[in-house]
């Protein structure tokens, strides 16, 4: 697990969101600023509750916010039972 | 810098200095006190200390609320949870190693004051881990 690398999408998102501030975006999913400035820097990986949150604000899918690039990278084709 | 990290900050800082003065007051006394059994003044300097450490730390509390108080207010978030969880356990660790350290010390034959300062160590140096941890991964981050 160590070798996992996710990053994520949050900075861009926000610009494109009429320049939602960092304090904005807290507020919306109820974390501090400091959380989501360690989460776009990569210092923080969020709970999948955070990380789902974010992606709700966006109104996003969560792969399109946070990108998986470990070792074993999650396959493109789903498969429905 | 959030609340949380000038918090760990505060706590730090305020346990370096005081108890640091006072182990260095009694280490430097150790040796003379323990043969000439003397008692008292340090049982009285240890109150001192944990009473100026709890007037300092309530009052540089307030302060910081009263400079931040939306951010304060609000509960900790989920990193500042981890963050605090992830300090702990070095500490323990620490803790648990020191006191049996101290135990040490009473096999080797030092008495009841020397438990006490021993323990008290052993809590000092844990407690500086916490703390210390706190502000490591507040800093460097948690990925």
């Amino acid at each position: 697990m160590s070798s996992t690398i996710i990053t994520n999408a949050i900075r861009r998102l926000r610009f494109e969101h009429d320049e939602m501030t960092q304090q904005a975006l807290a507020e919306r999913i109820g974390v501090t600023r400091q959380t989501i400035n360690a989460i776009e820097l990569g210092k923080y990986f969020p709970s999948l509750e955070a990380a789902f949150c974010i992606a709700a604000v966006f109104a996003l899918p969560l792969q399109e916010v946070f990108q998986y690039h470990g070792p074993t990278e999650p396959k493109t084709t789903v498969r429905t039972p | 810098m959030s609340s949380g990290e000038k918090s760990a900050w505060i706590s730090f800082l305020v346990i370096l200095v005081a108890f640091g003065a006072y182990f260095a007051s009694i280490g430097i006394d150790l040796s003379a006190s323990v043969r000439a059994g003397y008692r008292g003044a340090p049982w009285l300097g240890l109150v001192g200390v944990i009473v100026a450490v709890t007037l300092f730390q309530v009052a540089a509390h307030t302060a910081l609320a009263a400079r931040s108080r939306a951010e304060v207010q609000s509960a900790s978030d989920e990193r500042e949870r981890l963050i605090v969880l992830k300090a702990t356990r070095p500490a323990f660790y620490v803790l648990m190693t020191g006191v049996w350290l101290a135990l040490g010390v009473v096999a080797l034959g030092g008495g009841v004051w020397m438990l006490v300062q021993a323990t008290l160590f052993a809590v000092w140096v844990a407690e500086l881990t916490r703390f210390g941890m706190q502000i490591y991964y507040y800093r460097r981050g948690l990925a």
